[in-house]
């Protein structure tokens, strides 16, 4: 069953190009920073974001959340990359995406867990999230949680490995 | 390689070697006709291209993974002439096939230098960009305004030189910085006809740059402008490519240095500071073999310059400094590697020497252990007033070498 990846989440290479100083992704994706409105990510120079987060565990990603609650400032369209690592804004328009999501002012309000194709997201070990723009048009796009949700890969449990036709 | 025997050093050296940001540079150069000048000695471009060589220099010893490449701005149009590399003998070589012609295309090159340090090998380096402004500069402050929120965006840092030019570019300049700056990660530094430019740009941040990572060349540069002529100039007087756990040891002893300075910076002066600060330039480039009872007052004086030390940094002046921290750290890196072949021995003399100088050696040396200068056991501490801390230096630094011996035919390939 689809379960929170935050402890995937490998923060110390974590990158998000055009976060402001002091609103970055790590207050939009940690425990306790994303439940909190006031600690939100912000853009910095324009309304784009890229995030690059890497995971320690191959993950098969089935769902994302973002919740926002400045309704003009709020992500709009968002591309969803995966296993690029490094993605740079002058990428996003050459590499092809996994999946593109236009959000709907609802969704961001309420965190709505926005379903993922699968086929796409099956082995994932980077996951690059661009938000092109916001819903007003604002210079600067703001959001207060990102949550994925999904499974890691199957372990391969060495235990479970049992004698075949020796019974007796 | 050196860079291959990196991944042969145990973790925790591993860790501390990403103190100073790894990062992969770009360095801008003005090679237009105004830099023909002669106001910078010998010319603007002579001065830039010093300038430029002792910042590649600190930039590879500050990080065994530190790229740096170089583009000219000036001629048809902007060139790169070495693509970001780590080694610092291509960089050396460029500078010296430089034509001067034409007129600097500021937006071009930046650009250019945009992506080569976008196609960088490692993409764990951070990006910087270092741009030596000595002409007027022909973009308008909107475009390099624009051109400066980009490079932020993607997270690229910048650094400006402007000397020559300084009073027409200064407003165009400062508003590129503040738009480009993120944190403090950029700096804008103006030099003024007169001092030497190279010298104003060592005390800059530019060079100091992040926790101080230029430090430890600076101190180079005194020891070796204040020492024989025999010094090499490299960072600590050894050469990373020749022994690298040794200069990667040497400088993770600089950093507890600094810092335990940092924090007994306010202890009172003694007149032995600045002797004992001279004396350290001058033995680090010459060497002399002693008998073993000099091994010996090595570990006993390891144990004892800290209190020593210590007020040196109070008494002596800013290039006294410089030496003393070189003079200290080799210290430092003499004891842990003593403490390898004498652990309990070292351990006891540091305990009752009481002394905040071996106590962050003690535990560093069991993770020193692969690959560090093997010095010869050390029989009970002799009277260490006899011996003159130069020549224990010296003796010591011959030693390691002596013992990377053998190191050195594995590197050589």
């Amino acid at each position: 069953m689809a379960k929170d990846l935050l402890e995937y989440i490998e923060f110390s290479t974590l990158e998000c190009l055009n976060e402001a100083p002091n609103h970055g992704a790590a207050l939009a994706l940690k425990q306790g920073y994303r439940e909190q409105d006031e600690l939100y990510l912000e853009s910095d120079t324009d309304e784009q974001l890229l995030l690059n987060i890497r995971f320690t565990n191959r993950v098969r990603l089935q769902s994302i959340v973002i919740k926002a609650t400045d309704e003009a400032k709020a992500p709009k369209r968002v591309k969803l990359y995966t296993n690029r690592p490094s993605l740079g804004f002058s990428d996003t328009s050459s590499v092809p995406c996994a999946q593109e999501i236009e959000l709907s002012p609802a969704q961001l309000a309420k965190g709505d867990p926005i379903s993922l194709k699968l086929v796409k997201f099956n082995n994932v070990d980077v996951l690059s999230i661009f938000i092109e723009d916001n819903q007003g048009g604002e210079e600067t796009t703001k959001l207060c949680k990102i949550a994925l949700f999904g499974t890691t890969g199957e372990v391969f449990n060495v235990a479970e490995i049992k004698k075949v036709g020796e019974e007796k | 390689s050196s860079l291959d025997r990196l991944s042969e050093l145990p973790d925790v050296f591993r860790r501390i070697g990403n103190i100073s940001a790894m990062e992969c540079t770009v360095v801008c150069i003005d090679n237009s006709e105004f830099s023909r000048d002669g106001d910078y000695a010998p010319t603007r471009f002579q001065a830039q291209a010093d300038a430029v060589n002792l910042l590649a220099g600190a930039k590879t010893q500050a990080h065994p993974e530190a790229t740096v490449g170089v583009l000219t701005m000036s001629g048809k149009t902007p060139r790169v002439l070495v693509t970001p590399t780590p080694d610092l003998g291509k960089v050396l070589n460029c500078m010296t096939n430089i034509e001067i012609d034409g007129e600097c295309n500021v937006s071009s090159s930046v650009q250019i230098a945009q992506l080569a340090l976008k196609h960088r090998q490692n993409k764990n380096q951070r990006q910087r960009i270092v741009i030596f402004v000595c002409s007027p500069v022909t973009e308008d402050k909107e475009k390099l305004v624009k051109i400066a929120k980009k490079l932020k965006k993607n997270n690229v840092a910048v650094d400006v030189v402007s000397f020559g030019a300084e009073d027409e570019n200064q407003e165009k300049l400062e508003a590129f910085l503040e738009a480009v700056n993120s944190s403090g990660n950029s700096h804008l530094v103006t030099v003024p006809p007169g001092p030497v430019l190279s010298d104003v740009l060592i005390s800059s941040p530019i060079f100091q740059g992040e926790g101080g990572s230029g430090f430890g060349f600076a101190g180079g540069v005194g020891g070796a402008g204040g020492g024989a002529s025999g010094a090499d100039g490299f960072e600590f007087g050894v050469d990373p490519n020749m022994d690298p756990e040794l200069a990667l040891a040497l400088r993770v002893s600089l950093e507890e240095e600094r810092d335990r300075q940092n924090r007994a910076a306010a202890a009172a002066a003694a007149a032995a500071g600045a002797a004992q600060a001279e004396g350290a330039g001058a033995g680090v480039s010459a060497s002399a073999a002693e008998g073993a009872t000099a091994v010996a007052g090595i570990a006993g004086a390891a144990a004892t310059p800290g209190p020593v030390a210590v007020p040196g940094v109070g008494a002596a002046g800013v290039s006294g400094d410089m030496d003393l921290d070189e003079d200290a750290l080799l210290q430092q890196a003499l004891a842990m590697s003593m403490e390898i072949d004498n652990a309990a021995a070292a351990a006891q003399e540091a305990a009752a020497a009481a002394n905040d100088v071996t106590t962050p050696a003690p535990t560093a040396a069991p993770v020193v252990t692969p690959g560090a200068p093997q010095v010869a056991v050390a029989p009970p501490p002799a009277d260490l007033d006899v011996m003159d801390e130069d020549a224990e230096l010296q003796l010591a630094l011959q030693l390691s070498m002596q013992d990377s011996g053998p190191d050195n035919k594995e590197d050589q390939k």
